[in-house]
């Protein structure tokens, strides 16, 4: 009985936290446990949790985000002993500590790589071999790749490197971390977090409040609304769209766009379970969304979408490169050359590159994913270059930046980047995101939209049910990026009236959520990343 | 020392009221760009060394926050 049960738990939470399992069944039986045992157990049930939801997943792969977790502890310890002993100078101490770093860091990249990306080395190597008639060859290694990998990992490396920058003190209590790096919640999809802000809070055994659990709740459920009436009723549109490639420009913008808001509703209904999740817990993690595409311009997007996985290239591979002797040099060299413009655009041109590549890479092996880091670079970069005359044309003009002329043509200007990015991301290779963007220019048919939308998997009420949905998210997202507290006006309603408002939420959510046949179990997009 | 800072940053941002503001980081008024191009003038100027673990809020949010920063930096 015991393992009928675990099956049918697994074949929910093995699959996406928007299954009916992990709000109804999983996380509730976790808070319950966790609110019954005395304070200094809980964070065991935390942990056990956390193995456990892990091993849904990926079974005995837990050994890996077991031995980051051990990596990142000893480096840790070592450079704090390192840094105590007092009998070496100052500057070697350092060095010691950077190379206790640099050795920590390499283990977790290395294992990363090899995991995720030795095929797709091996068989661009045999590629490469052919073009100059070579004969290399690969035998496909075909690893199992650890559920969350690419998140713990940068986890993993973010606190050693905040050990080493003294930003946080080595940690001696290896549970603590180890339940900072496998919090189940933010297993697979993040958002990609700092020690310092969650792991005192995780640790605690804090007894939770009502309060946590109707406010997790309440994010969750806004979560699910996103992910189930939203992106899982696009989905199979999205499928048949992206199958079905090379047909006609009006359905690649189709396909450009459902993808973009499939992707954006999934992903930020998944975080909003994630963060819910969380708070029930009393654990507040960071925000990985703000109204996106409200940004001025692509850089201001990235710090609005996925923000974690922006902040962390910023503090670890941006600031790092950019500041480093040699660039430094370089820099000082350019602005002395060509002024301070340049200066200012070309020195952190080779830490952006490498930011963008691994951008890109960290979405996965794959040519596409590649090509989108290097699209925002060249498109980052090209804002920066064009921002001052841009605004020398507005003075030109008498506009001023908050001026609704400036702030529509904006809009127009991210969407438009945003959505052929993520055409160029979902489509199977370069090549066939080549031809779906071209043919937008060269065989643009609006009839053949209007003819086809029959056929996209969604009926009339689909397509209603998305819209309103839709309507719901954007006005929500107009009142926060306003600064409206939408919460808080909320919760001063009547008991009464707050609880109807909720029934309705719940229900919307179950009778309008995209369930069953062709519409099976919706993975989680940035799940596989 | 406080002159040659105010001009160093109203060179890189003439929009910002350097004087006043003290959430330059933390309101997100300079961005990164701003502040990598912030550091290099800055260690020129001041013979420090500026490193990625001196770029937090606290050490970049106002005038004066930075003056300290340089005066820690200079010490060493």
């Amino acid at each position: 009985m015991l393992e009928n049960f675990i099956t049918f738990l697994k074949s929910g939470i093995g699959v996406s936290y928007a299954m009916w399992q992990y709000p109804v069944l999983f996380l509730p039986v976790t808070l319950l446990l966790y609110q019954l045992f005395p304070q200094r157990f809980r964070r065991y049930v935390l942990l056990a949790a956390s193995l456990l939801f892990f091993a849904f997943f990926s079974g005995i792969l837990i050994v890996f985000p077991i031995a980051a977790s051990l990596i990142s502890y000893a480096a840790g310890r070592i450079m704090e002993n390192i840094a105590g002993n007092k009998e070496i100078k100052r500057k070697e101490r350092t060095r010691r500590r950077k190379r206790v770093l640099a050795a920590g860091i390499i283990i977790l990249l290395a294992t990363l790589a090899v995991i995720k990306y030795s095929d797709f080395a091996g068989l661009t190597l045999v590629r490469i071999s052919h073009i100059f008639h070579g004969n290399f060859q690969w035998n496909l290694l075909d690893w199992a790749v650890p559920v969350g990998i690419s998140y713990f990992t940068l986890e993993a490396i973010a606190y050693m490197t905040d050990v080493f920058r003294d930003d946080i003190k080595a940690e001696h209590d290896f549970i603590k971390l180890l339940l900072f790096i496998v919090f189940f919640p933010k297993l697979m999809e993040g958002p990609i977090s700092r020690y310092n802000e969650i792991a005192d809070d995780l640790s605690s055994g804090r007894a939770t409040t009502a309060d946590n659990v109707a406010n997790g709740y309440q994010r969750i459920l806004w979560g699910l609304f996103k992910k189930l009436v939203i992106a899982d009723h696009l989905a199979p549109a999205v499928d048949i769209l992206f199958q079905n490639n090379i047909m006609d420009g009006s359905l690649s913008v189709a396909a450009a766009i459902l993808f973009t808001i499939q992707e954006y509703m999934d992903f930020s209904g998944t975080i909003d379970i994630v963060i819910g999740s969380g708070i029930t817990f009393g654990v507040h993690l960071t925000e990985n969304f703000r109204q996106p595409f409200f940004a001025k311009n692509a850089s201001d997007f990235w710090h609005r979408w996925h923000i974690t996985l922006g902040t962390f290239f910023r503090d670890y591979i941006f600031y790092p490169v950019t500041l480093a002797k040699p660039v430094m040099k370089f820099t000082k060299k350019v602005r002395d050359k060509f002024g301070k413009f340049a200066g200012t655009i070309a020195a952190p041109m080779l830490a952006l590159f490498l930011v963008w590549l691994s951008n890109g890479l960290w979405h996965g092996p794959r040519w596409t994913y590649i090509f989108y880091g290097m699209y925002y670079f060249v498109l980052i970069e090209l804002e920066n270059i064009f921002e001052e005359p841009f605004l020398g044309v507005l003075k030109k003009l008498k506009l001023t930046e908050e001026s609704i002329t400036v702030r529509v043509f904006r809009f127009i200007k991210l969407f438009i980047i945003v959505i052929i990015g993520e055409m160029f991301f979902r489509a199977d290779n370069i090549a066939i995101g080549v031809k779906m963007f071209m043919q937008i220019f060269t065989n643009f048919h609006l009839n053949v939209l209007a003819e086809n939308a029959g056929f996209l998997g969604l009926d009339f009420w689909d397509y209603w049910t998305v819209a309103a949905g839709m309507l719901l998210v954007i006005a929500v997202s107009v009142l926060k990026e306003r600064g409206y507290p939408i919460r808080t006006k909320l919760m001063a309603y009547p008991i009464a009236a707050r609880f109807a408002f909720w029934y309705v939420c719940i229900l919307a959510v179950v009778i309008f959520g995209a369930y069953g046949n062709g519409y099976d179990a919706a993975g989680m997009i940035y799940a596989k990343f | 020392m406080r002159e040659r800072i105010l001009e160093i940053l109203q060179d890189q941002r003439p929009d910002v009221d350097f004087e006043n503001e003290t959430e330059l980081v933390s309101g997100k008024i300079l961005e990164s760009f701003d502040i990598v191009s912030i550091v290099s003038e800055l260690d020129d100027e001041f013979d420090i060394e500026i490193t990625p673990k001196d770029l937090k809020a606290e050490n970049f949010d106002s005038l004066e926050a930075l003056e300290n920063l340089i005066e820690r930096l200079s010490e060493e």
